[in-house]
C-alpha cells in the first residue's frame, strides 16, 4: 500500500497533526452526547481520516468491515417516479456516501437515505436504542435545494441518526445547516507539522533522512499533507539513499499549466489564444477541475508580473471564476480570463516599452 | 325583419362570385419543359425513377423518348455550359454509358462518382435500384414537390402524396405506405403508385414516424437481397442487421421524400440509405424569365429590374414571388422596389440550417455600391434579419458553441485584444443566461440570446468566407470527460473500500496521479529471476507488487503503445505491449507535453504482471486457508520467498502437468472437484474429499513448527505439506508424450 | 459502545420562558399581550425581527397560557419551515384545521377563548402562492381561528397578509439583557464564566440569545464547567481577532505579496471566509485611522465579495481580490489601470 494509506492514523489517539481536535472529539464520544458534526477545511488536511477515527472510537473495530454497494433508490416526487443509483459504503453501524454524485437529483437522495436509515434503528448490547451514523461527503457541492431538504430531514430524524458532514469550504454550506451542526475546523498542517509526520514515517520505514530533506519536501507540498507523503515516497522509489538535493518531480498537470503560462506571456494574439484553448481542452478532458486550472494559472502568471498588474489580474481572475461558477461551460470563461490577461499585459508592454 | 333579410339576400346576390385560381397553381408546371429546376436535377430524378422500371413495369430500362430529350435540350440554360449537347442515354442494353465531361462542374451535393457508377453498374433484371428512396432537399419554393410530381407522372406512375397536413405517426402511415408499395393494385386503370412524402423533416423522429417505417422496409429488403447484391456498392446503403424473422413488406415502389433541412435529426438515418439530391437556387434570370412570361399572360405590367429585385429578395422562391405578384395585381399596384418591406411578401416559414446561421453571423455581406451610401438603414435591416434568423433557428446552445469554436480563426484586426475580450465576455453572459434559464425555467429570457450573437457579429465579422467547423471540441471534451470519470469510478469500485473511501476523483487527479505513477515505476528494478535479485531489490519488488494489488492496478495487453519512452527508445507501433489497466497514465498525458514519468521496460512489466497475479492468488487463498499457514514469524521476505518458491514450483508443476498426462489424472480429480474451468485452485484442505490423492501426504502437524527450519526428510515433508499447494489448471488436450510421474518428485 | 440518545435537552428548550411576562426585554409586546390574555381578545399577529430575539417563544407562550397543556394539542397548529407548507398543504391541512368550530368552555383555570391558533413559523420562506392562498382562508375563518406569523423580514410577507395582522417588532437584545439571562443559566448549570468570556459571548452571538445559549452549551460539553473566552471562540466558529487584524495590517503595508501570503495562510487554516468578511467589516468600520471614502470603497467591495461567495465562487480568489482592493483603497490607487 502507499504510505499515505499505510500510515494513516486509525484511532483518535494516533492522530499526530490535529491533536487538539482529536482530544475534543474524544470528549464527545466519552460523554455519549454527540451532536451533528460538520468537518471543514482545505483538501489534504485530514478530515476523512479524523472522521474515520472518530467512528472507530464510537463503535469499535466493527466499522472496518465495510462493503461497497450500488444501491438503487426508487424516488417518487409526486409527479414522476424514477430510479437513482448511488454507491454507498456501509458497515453495521454507519453509512458513508457522496450525495453530490446524483447530480441534479441530489435532494431526493438526501431525503430518502436519511428516512431509510431512521427506520432501521439498531438495538445495542444493553437493549437501549442506539443510532447510526451517516457520513456525507462533499456537502458543499450539493445544490441549494438539497441543502434545504437536508436541514429539514436533520431536524426530523435527529433522534435516530447522527450526521457527520464533510466539506472543503464551509461558505458553500447554507447557514441553516451550519447552525444545526457543530463546526469542526480542520486546518491544513503547518510545515513543521508536516516535517514531523514525514520523520515519523521515515522512522517507521527505517529510512535515513538527510538534513533539510523533510523541510524541502514540506515546502514543495504547499501545506498539503497527502502530497507531502506522496512526494516522500516518490523520492524514495526514485533514489535511496536520498541525495543531498533531491526533490520530488512536480505534478504533471501543474507542469502543463506553467507551460501554458509561459506561452501566454510570450505572445498575446488571437492565434495564441486559440492554441491555449486546445491545451485547456486537454486539461479539462483529464478531469482537472477548472477552478484549479484557473488558480494555478494565476499563481504562475503572477510570478512574473509587476505589483500594479497583480492587483488588476487577480481582480479579473476572481471575476471570471465567479462567472464560471454561474455558467456551465468552463472553457468560455477560462478563455475570457486569458484574453483579458493578454490584453492587459500587452497594453502594459506597449506603455512601458513604447 | 323580413325586409332586412330580403335586403341581405339581395346584397349577397349583387356581388359577383369570383373564382380565381392562384397563379401558383394556374401556372404550375405539368411537364419537364416548364420546370425551373436545373437540367441535371431533373435528369437525375428521372433516371432514378427509370431504374424502377424493371421492377415495377417488368421491362428493361429503355431510353427516354426523343421529344423529352429535345425538350430538355431546348430549355437548357445558357449558363450551364455542359450537358445539352452530349448524348445522354444510350440505347445499349441495360447499361448506361455516361460521358465523363457531361458532368456539370458545380453541382453541390451530388456525387459525380455516384452518378457515374449508377450508370456503369448493371442493374439486375428484376431488381429495384439499390437506393430505394430518393431524398430531395433544399430551400422553399424551388420546385421540389413539383418536380417529384411531374417526374413520377411522366414515368407512368400515379402519385400518392403524404405531406405535413396528414397524420404521420407510425401507426397511420404504415398502412398507407404498404398500400402504395405492394404490388397488387386494386384500381382498374392500374397505374402503379409512387409515394411522395413531402416535408419529411417535420416527421416525428425517433422511431415513431414515417422515417422509421421506410427504414424498416429498406432493411427488410436489404436482408432479402443481400446475397444478390453487387460487390462494392458505393456506399451509404446500410448493411442492415439481421431481422429475418420479421418479415416486412419489400419496397417495391419508388419513394420520394422531400425536405427542407437536410441535417434535421429525424433524417439522419434516412440520409445514409437514401439517394440524396440537393436543390440549389436556380439562377435569377431563369426565374425572371418565367415571371415575365406569367406577368405577360396575366397582363401585369412590370419591369425586369423589379422582377429581379423581387427574385433576389425572396431568394428565388418562386412561390412567394408569384403570390406577391398576384396580390399586387389584385390591388392594382405596381411592383415597387424600394418598398419591399411594406409590401406583404409571403415567405415560407423555414428555419435555416445551423451552418447557414454561423456563416451569416461570421461573414459580413458584401455591400453593394448603392447600399453603402445608405449605411444606417442597411445596418438596421441586417440586424433585423440576423435576429429573426437566429431566433427562428432556436437551439442557442449549439449556435453559441459554433460561434465560439470559429470566431478566433477569423482575421480581424485586434492588436490589444479588446475585441476578443468583448466577444468572450459576451459569450460568458450567454452561458450564464442558459444556465439560469435551465435552472429557473424562465424561458422568456432566451430572447436575449440573439443579440449576443449579433454583438459578436458586429465586432468580428469579416467579408471573406469563413471556414466553418462544427464545434466538436466541446462535445468531444464532454464525452471524453464522462468516459474518464467513469473509468476512474469503476476502478475505485474494484479497490478495497478501506482504501477507496479516501480516494475521490478530484483528489486522485489533483494530488495523487503523478506521484502514484512514479511510485509504480521504479527504474532500478531489473527484470531478472527472483533468486538473482539482491535483498533490497526483492524488498522493493515485494512492496511494489503489494501496492499494485492493493490498488488493483495491473498491466494488460494493448495493440500498440504510443511514444513509450522505455529506456530512451521508442517502441515501434505494432509490437504488442503492456499498458496500465486502468489507464491511469492517460490522466497525465497532455498534448505537446513530455511527462517526466518514464514507464518500465516491457520485460519488467511482464514480470510485474506475473507477480501481481500470484499475489492475488495468494491473497485469495490465504483468506480461505485455515491455520495451515503458520502464523508465527511472518517476516515478509522469507515467507513470501517461500511462498514464491512454492508457487513457482507449483506453476512449474502445472506446466509440467501437460507433459505427463497420467499425472494430471490425480490432479484432475482434485481439480475437478475443487475448481471450475480455468479457475485457480485455492489450496484449501482437501481433507473433506475422500478421493484425494494428497490425503496420504497429510500428517499431523507438529505444534508450532516454523517453516524455515529445514532439517531432514521428515522436516522437509512437513514443510512441504505445510506449504499451500497452488496450481493452475490448464484446460485442453495435448499430444505430448505421456509418462507417469509422481508429484512428489516435482515438489522437492 | 454505541452512543445513546442524548439525555440532556438543549438548554434553549430547557430555559425557554413559558410565560409571556418572562420573555426578555420586549416590553411593548409583552404589555399588549398580557392585556390580551386578560380580555382573551386577540387579533392576527405578525412577529418580525432578527433571529433569536424571542418571537417563537412569545407565540408559544401565549398559546400555552391561553389553553393550558390539555387543550393545547387540539387548539394549536404549528407549522414551521421544516414542514411542507406548499400551496397544497394550505388548501387542505390548514383549511381543514381552521374550519373546525370550537366551544369556549373555561377549563382548568385557562381562559380558553373560542378560537384556535395557527402558528406559522419562519413564514418568510413560504412561497407567494401559498401566502396568497392563505388570505382567503384567514378572512373566511377569522371568527374561529387566529393566525400568528413569525418571520425575520417583514418585506417577505405579502402586503394583503401583513395588513390583516397586528405587527410587532422584536428588537435585538442588548448586551446587559443577554448577560443577565446567561448568568442565570450559568448559575442553574453550575458553570463559571468570567467577565471577559461573558462579553465575548455577547459579541459573537450578535444579539441572538439562542445562539449565545447554544455556544454556551457546546463549550460546556467540550471544556467542562469553567469556560474561557478562547473556548467560546473556538466553539462558535468565529475567527480570532488577531487573524482579522493581521490581515488588515498586511493590507496596510501596501505590498501585494505580503497580503497574498496572509490570504493563503487564512485559507490554509480553513477559516470560513464569509465569516471573515463580516468580522473584517466590523474592524474596518471601527478603525479610526481610515478616512471615510476609503471605508466606503472597501465596504462596497466586501458586499460584492460576499455575493460572489454566496453564488459559490472560490474563497481564495475572492479573498485575494478583496485584499487587493483594500490595498488600493488605502493607498488611493484608482480602480482599473491607467497607462
Amino acid at each position: 500500500m502507499l504510505w499515505v494509506d499505510k500510515h494513516r492514523p486509525k484511532t483518535l489517539d494516533k492522530v499526530i497533526v490535529h491533536e487538539q481536535v482529536a482530544q475534543n472529539l474524544k470528549k464527545f464520544v466519552a460523554e455519549q452526547d454527540c451532536p451533528h458534526l460538520l468537518f471543514y477545511g482545505p483538501p489534504g488536511s485530514g478530515k476523512k481520516t479524523l472522521i474515520m477515527a472518530l467512528i472507530k472510537q464510537m463503535f469499535g473495530a466493527g466499522v472496518e468491515k465495510v462493503k461497497m454497494e450500488n444501491k438503487t433508490w426508487k424516488i417518487d416526487t409526486g409527479t414522476r417516479t424514477f430510479d437513482l443509483e448511488l454507491a454507498m459504503l456501509s458497515s453495521s453501524h454507519h453509512v458513508e456516501m457522496n450525495p453530490s454524485d446524483a447530480g441534479f437529483q441530489d435532494r431526493y437522495v438526501v431525503q430518502e437515505v436519511i428516512k431509510e436509515m431512521a427506520k432501521s434503528r439498531p438495538i445495542d448490547a444493553k437493549g437501549k436504542r442506539a443510532f447510526k451514523v451517516l457520513v456525507l461527503n462533499e456537502v458543499d457541492k450539493l445544490s441549494r435545494e438539497a441543502q434545504h431538504s437536508l436541514r429539514r430531514t436533520m431536524e426530523k430524524y435527529s433522534a435516530s441518526c447522527r450526521l457527520i458532514l464533510c466539506c472543503n469550504s464551509s461558505s458553500k454550506v447554507t447557514e441553516a445547516v451550519r447552525s444545526r451542526c457543530l463546526n469542526v475546523r480542520v486546518n491544513a498542517p503547518t510545515e513543521d507539522q508536516i516535517v514531523q509526520v514525514l520523520e515519523f514515517i521515515g522512522k517507521k520505514e527505517n529510512l535515513q533522512l538527510p538534513f533539510g530533506f523533510a523541510a524541502r519536501i514540506a515546502a514543495q507540498s504547499n501545506r498539503n499533507l497527502r502530497r507531502a507523503i506522496l512526494f516522500f515516497e516518490t523520492c524514495k522509489v526514485q533514489q535511496y539513499p536520498f541525495s543531498a538535493n533531491q526533490v520530488a518531480p512536480p505534478l504533471d498537470w501543474e507542469q502543463y499549466v506553467s507551460e501554458i503560462a509561459t506561452e501566454i506571456l510570450s505572445e498575446q494574439s488571437p492565434k495564441r489564444l486559440y492554441s491555449v484553448r486546445q491545451k485547456f481542452y486537454e486539461l479539462l478532458v483529464n478531469c482537472i477541475p477548472p477552478e484549479s486550472i484557473l488558480k494555478k494559472l494565476l499563481t504562475e502568471l503572477m510570478k512574473k508580473l509587476d505589483s500594479d498588474l497583480k492587483h488588476e489580474v487577480c481582480h479579473w481572475a476572481a471575476h471570471y471564476e465567479h462567472k464560471m461558477r454561474l455558467g456551465s461551460k468552463a472553457i468560455f470563461h477560462l478563455e475570457a480570463f486569458v484574453a483579458k490577461f493578454m490584453s492587459i499585459y500587452k497594453e502594459f508592454l506597449c506603455a512601458a516599452f513604447g | 325583419m323580413e325586409s332586412t333579410e330580403a335586403q341581405y339576400v339581395e346584397g349577397c346576390s349583387l356581388t359577383p362570385i369570383v373564382t380565381e385560381q392562384l397563379w401558383v397553381e394556374k401556372y404550375a408546371p405539368h411537364s419537364f419543359t416548364e420546370l425551373l429546376s436545373d437540367e441535371h436535377t431533373n435528369r437525375e430524378v428521372l433516371l432514378w425513377l427509370k431504374q424502377w422500371d424493371s421492377c415495377v413495369f417488368g421491362s428493361h430500362i429503355r431510353g427516354t423518348s426523343d421529344d423529352t430529350l429535345s425538350a430538355l435540350r431546348r430549355h437548357s440554360c445558357t449558363i450551364q455550359k455542359n450537358s445539352s449537347s452530349r448524348s445522354f442515354f444510350s440505347k445499349s442494353r441495360g447499361a448506361y454509358v455516361m460521358g465523363q465531361d457531361s458532368m456539370p462542374q458545380k453541382t453541390p451535393g451530388s456525387n459525380s462518382e455516384d452518378l457515374k457508377s449508377t450508370f456503369h453498374k448493371k442493374p439486375s433484371v428484376d431488381n429495384a435500384p439499390e437506393q430505394k428512396v430518393l431524398l430531395l432537399c433544399g430551400p422553399a419554393g424551388l420546385g421540389k414537390t413539383t418536380l417529384a410530381h411531374v417526374a413520377a407522372k411522366h414515368c407512368g406512375y400515379h402519385v400518392v402524396e403524404i405531406n405535413a397536413s396528414d397524420d404521420r405517426s407510425a401507426s397511420s402511415i404504415e398502412p398507407k405506405i404498404l398500400d402504395v408499395v405492394q404490388m397488387n393494385s386494386i384500381m382498374s386503370d392500374s397505374k402503379p403508385k409512387c409515394l411522395v412524402i413531402d416535408e419529411i423533416d417535420g416527421a416525428l423522429g425517433d422511431g415513431k414516424g414515417a422515417v422509421e417505417v421506410i427504414l424498416k422496409m429498406i432493411n427488410a429488403d436489404k436482408n432479402n437481397d443481400s446475397d444478390r447484391s453487387n460487390g462494392a456498392e458505393e456506399t451509404q446503403v446500410q448493411k442492415a442487421s439481421s431481422r429475418k424473422s420479421h418479415r416486412t413488406a419489400k419496397l417495391l415502389r419508388p419513394v420520394i421524400c422531400i425536405c427542407n433541412d437536410l441535417y434535421a435529426p429525424a433524417l439522419r438515418k434516412l440520409r445514409q440509405v437514401a439517394k440524396v439530391h440537393i436543390f440549389v437556387q436556380p439562377t435569377i434570370s431563369r426565374v425572371v424569365n418565367r415571371l415575365k412570361y406569367i406577368c405577360k399572360k396575366e397582363g401585369f405590367k412590370t419591369s425586369s429590374i423589379a422582377l429581379s429585385a423581387l427574385a433576389d429578395y425572396t431568394e428565388c422562391d418562386i412561390r412567394s414571388c408569384l403570390n406577391t405578384l398576384q396580390f399586387l395585381n389584385k390591388k392594382r399596384e405596381a411592383l415597387n422596389i424600394s418598398g419591399f418591406d411594406s409590401q406583404v411578401i409571403g415567405r415560407k416559414d423555414m428555419s435555416k440550417s445551423i451552418l447557414d446561421v454561423w456563416k451569416q453571423v461570421l461573414q459580413k455581406k458584401k455591400l453593394k455600391r448603392a447600399e453603402m451610401a445608405d449605411c444606417n438603414v442597411s445596418g438596421d435591416k441586417d440586424i433585423g434579419s440576423l435576429f429573426s434568423l437566429i431566433s427562428n433557428r432556436g437551439d442557442y446552445d449549439v449556435t453559441m458553441d459554433g460561434i465560439h469554436e470559429n470566431f478566433l480563426k477569423l482575421s480581424y484586426h485586434d492588436p490589444m485584444l479588446h475585441k476578443t475580450v468583448k466577444c468572450l465576455d459576451v459569450l460568458g453572459v450567454s452561458d450564464y443566461l442558459t444556465q439560469y434559464v435551465y435552472r429557473t425555467q424562465h424561458m422568456s429570457l432566451q430572447a436575449y440570446q440573439p443579440p449576443i450573437a449579433i454583438t459578436i457579429s458586429r465586432i468580428v465579422a469579416q467579408v471573406e468566407k469563413p471556414n466553418i467547423e462544427w464545434p466538436k471540441a466541446l462535445q468531444r471534451c464532454r464525452t471524453m470527460l464522462l468516459e474518464k470519470k467513469d473509468t476512474l469510478k469503476t476502478w475505485q469500485n474494484r479497490m478495497s473500500p478501506l482504501i477507496s473511501r479516501h480516494l475521490s476523483v478530484e483528489s486522485f487527479v489533483g494530488d495523487i496521479a503523478s506521484p502514484f505513477l512514479h511510485i509504480l515505476s521504479p527504474l532500478n528494478l531489473r527484470p531478472v529471476a527472483l533468486n538473482l535479485m539482491s535483498e533490497r531489490e526483492k524488498n522493493e519488488l515485494v512492496q511494489l507488487v503489494d501496492t499494485m494489488v492493493a490498488y488493483s492496478v495491473t498491466y494488460k495487453k494493448t495493440k500498440f503503445e504510443p511514444q513509450e519512452r522505455a529506456n530512451g527508445s521508442i517502441v515501434p507501433m505494432d509490437i504488442p505491449s503492456l499498458s496500465f489497466d486502468p489507464p491511469i497514465n492517460d490522466i497525465i498525458s497532455f498534448k505537446d507535453y513530455q511527462s517526466e514519468h518514464i514507464g518500465l521496460s516491457l520485460a519488467m512489466k511482464q514480470v510485474l504482471v506475473h507477480e501481481v497475479e500470484k499475489q492475488k492468488i495468494i491473497k485469495d487463498s490465504a483468506g480461505k486457508l485455515l491455520n495451515q499457514i503458520n502464523e508465527g514469524v511472518r517476516s515478509e521476505v522469507p515467507t513470501t520467498t517461500c511462498q514464491k518458491t512454492a508457487t513457482g514450483t507449483a506453476c512449474d508443476t502445472s506446466q509440467g502437468s501437460s507433459k505427463g498426462k497420467s499425472s494430471t489424472l490425480p490432479m484432475q480429480l482434485h481439480s475437478a472437484s475443487s475448481l471450475s474451468g480455468k479457475g485457480l485452485a485455492p489450496a484449501k484442505r482437501p481433507s473433506s474429499r475422500p478421493t484425494d490423492f494428497f490425503q496420504s501426504f497429510r500428517k499431523e502437524r507438529p505444534g508450532g513448527a516454523k517453516t524455515h527450519i529445514d532439517a531432514g526428510q521428515q522436516g522437509a515433508t512437513v514443510q512441504r505439506d505445510l506449504r499451500p499447494l497452488i496450481f493452475k489448471y490448464n484446460e485442453g488436450y495435448t499430444n505430448a508424450v505421456k509418462r507417469p510421474i509422481r508429484v512428489r518428485d516435482l515438489l522437492l | 459502545m454505541a452512543p445513546l440518545v442524548p439525555s440532556s435537552q438543549p438548554w434553549v428548550e430547557k430555559y425557554r420562558p413559558r410565560q409571556v411576562k418572562d420573555v426578555a426585554h420586549q416590553e411593548e409586546v409583552v404589555r399588549v399581550l398580557t392585556n390580551t390574555l386578560e380580555t382573551a381578545d386577540l387579533p392576527h399577529m405578525l412577529f418580525y425581527g432578527p433571529p433569536g430575539t424571542g418571537k417563537t417563544t412569545t407565540a408559544l407562550a401565549i398559546a400555552y397560557q391561553l389553553y393550558g397543556p390539555e387543550l393545547y394539542k387540539s387548539r394549536v397548529l404549528e407549522l414551521n419551515a421544516s414542514d411542507e407548507r406548499g400551496i397544497n398543504v394550505v388548501r387542505t391541512k390548514i383549511k381543514d384545521f381552521a374550519a373546525v368550530a370550537v366551544g369556549s368552555a373555561r377549563k382548568g383555570g385557562y381562559p380558553c377563548p373560542p378560537y384556535k391558533i395557527i402558528i406559522l413559523d419562519e413564514a418568510d420562506s413560504m412561497t407567494e402562492d401559498a401566502q396568497n392562498a392563505l388570505r382567503r382562508t384567514m378572512e373566511t375563518y377569522s371568527k374561529v381561528t387566529r393566525f400568528f406569523f413569525i418571520c425575520n423580514y417583514i418585506s417577505r410577507i405579502i402586503e394583503p397578509l401583513a395588513s390583516r395582522c397586528a405587527k410587532f417588532r422584536f428588537k435585538p437584545l442588548s448586551e446587559d439583557v443577554m448577560s443577565n439571562r446567561i448568568l442565570h443559566i450559568c448559575n442553574e448549570e453550575g458553570l463559571t464564566l468570567d467577565a471577559q468570556a461573558l462579553s465575548t459571548l455577547s459579541a459573537i452571538s450578535q444579539g441572538d440569545l439562542r445562539r449565545a445559549i447554544t455556544y454556551l452549551q457546546s463549550a460546556a460539553r467540550l471544556f467542562g464547567s469553567s469556560i474561557s473566552s478562547s473556548d467560546l471562540i473556538s466553539v462558535s466558529g468565529a475567527i480570532p481577532e488577531d487573524i482579522v487584524k493581521s490581515l488588515l495590517v498586511a493590507c496596510k503595508s501596501g505590498e501585494f505579496d505580503v497580503a497574498n501570503k496572509e490570504v493563503s495562510n487564512i485559507i490554509a487554516d480553513g477559516y470560513p471566509v464569509s465569516q471573515l468578511l463580516s468580522q473584517f467589516l466590523d474592524v474596518i468600520v471601527n478603525a479610526d485611522d481610515i478616512p471615510d471614502e476609503h471605508k466606503a470603497r472597501i465596504c462596497r467591495k466586501l458586499g460584492e465579495a460576499d455575493k460572489c461567495l454566496v453564488d459559490g465562487a472560490d474563497e481564495y480568489l475572492q479573498l485575494l481580490d478583496m485584499a487587493s482592493e483594500t490595498i488600493r483603497a488605502l493607498f488611493n490607487i484608482p480602480q482599473g489601470l491607467v497607462f
